[in-house]
């Protein structure tokens, strides 16, 4: 079936078979490389993308579901090579080692910043929940998301 | 790399749309979030013939307050994490979203449904026990009509509900309660994905009398979504007679498949969570 989707502002179209999840195609038809295939159960949180500003696990959708509807993955956090406000933070706190999850917790960093009203320690750790790291022990990762919510509100 | 079987894909965006075509495939598979049933495509646990996405029927996608019935109908497309920000403050609607906001997490719940986490039929599903507990109905639609069951009776064992093929989740509806007391309990083993017990109740209670009481469970220890009915108990009391009636209904319940010698371990969960509960919403 043709499928068009516009992912972080650009339509890419393509002839795939209905089984195709959306995660495979970021990666094989739009070459995003940076969303990553994990767990492959909806777990770990590496395969993480905006959908309509809502944050969903792309290894648990098709592509035919995501038609029509604005797809952001972490290329598209960042603008004419600037890293966004979570990237930012994330990086200069050295917040994550491998970088695996860096994709999950980024998206996860911006979707918290954009929403949710409270961004003390406690409401960004629950809203971590859904994204897994086997390195950092999360302690620098929510910090660094609860710093770079603390100065984007300041400014 | 798991890849789901072959199948075809269509997206309905009106109901009679949906009528019109899920007669002409022998194993369609409806998805709203998708999220469960992706899942079990990848694990080839299910394979239709067909994939129908549903998510885009709008007369689904509504939360709908009838003032004069004290009603609320929450439409089958609405998000789980939707119902944060959309449900009344009574009491019935409060015992709901404590059930909604224990589903997975906020991606999760941005992805999955209600009629989806209703129709599954699993018995680690939270809304149907909560929804169980207040009283609520599932609409359902089909090209017949529309009929309404009590959620309490839409489980006939795991992974299978009353609804027919050609039939559709519509919603669910509910009487706004008000003054209530709610609890919602549940107990899983993280690593199995396995939740053991599910229980939700909700009660009203003035001075030392009991005006309503009503409590469901679920969970693999049952293996679907039963209602309780406590109705024959007036006053907090007689909670005791109240734990003995709930001791009676686990040890009458069908957990016989003893293969793992896990019997005494459930009955021991669902007992805790059921105490716990009556505790909670009885509590001076």
């Amino acid at each position: 079936m043709r499928i068009r989707l516009n992912i972080n502002g650009k339509d890419y179209e393509s002839d795939v078979e209905p089984r195709t999840l959306l995660v495979d195609f970021i990666r094989d038809v739009a070459g995003l490389k940076g969303t990553h295939i994990g767990c492959e159960t909806g777990s770990c949180g590496a395969c993480m993308v905006l959908l309509d500003g809502k944050p969903v696990k792309s290894c648990l959708m098709l592509a035919a579901q995501a038609e029509g509807k604005k797809i952001v993955t972490v290329e598209g956090l960042s603008e004419g090579g600037k890293l966004n406000a979570v990237q930012k933070s994330l990086s200069q706190k050295k917040a994550l080692q491998c970088g695996f999850c860096a994709a999950g917790f980024s998206i996860m960093g911006t979707w918290i910043l954009e929403n949710e009203q409270d961004t003390d320690y406690e409401r960004v750790k629950s809203d971590l929940a859904g994204v897994v790291c086997r390195c950092s022990g999360y302690e620098p990762i929510i910090n660094a998301i609860v710093e770079a919510a603390k100065n984007e509100r300041k400014d | 790399m798991k890849a789901p079987p072959s199948f075809d894909f269509i997206r309905i965006n009106k109901l009679n749309e949906f009528y019109e075509n899920v007669d002409r495939y022998s194993s369609p598979l409806i998805i709203s979030g998708g999220t469960v049933a992706v899942l079990m495509l990848k694990n080839r646990v299910i394979r239709p013939d067909v994939v129908i996405d549903i998510s885009g029927i709008e007369e689904l996608n509504v939360l709908k307050k009838d003032k004069e019935k004290n009603e609320v109908f929450i439409g089958s497309n609405i998000k789980l994490h939707e119902l944060k920000s959309i449900l009344p403050d009574d009491s019935a609607s409060e015992l709901i979203l404590k059930a909604a906001t224990t589903v997975g997490d906020i991606a999760i719940r941005s992805m999955g449904s209600v009629g989806g986490n209703v129709c599954l039929g699993d018995p680690g599903n939270d809304l149907p026990v909560a929804l169980a507990a207040v009283g609520a109905n599932a609409v359902v639609g089909s090209r017949e009509g529309i009929r309404t069951v009590p959620v309490s009776e839409c489980y006939v064992k795991p992974f299978k509900t009353v609804l027919k093929k050609g039939e559709i989740l519509l919603g669910v509806s509910y009487k706004m309660l008000y003054g209530y007391r709610t609890s919602y309990n549940k107990f899983f083993i993280n690593f199995l994905d396995h939740y053991v017990g599910i229980v939700a109740a909700i009660a009203k209670v003035e001075g030392i009398s009991i005006k309503d009481m009503r409590m469901a469970v679920s969970g693999e220890a049952i293996g679907t979504t039963v209602k309780i009915d406590l109705a024959e108990f007036s006053k907090i009391d007689e909670i005791n007679a109240i734990k003995d009636k709930l001791n009676k209904f686990v040890n009458e319940r069908s957990m016989s498949d003893d293969r793992f010698g896990t019997v005494k371990f459930k009955k021991k969960v669902l007992l805790t969570l059921m105490f716990q509960a009556i505790d909670e919403v009885l509590k001076a």
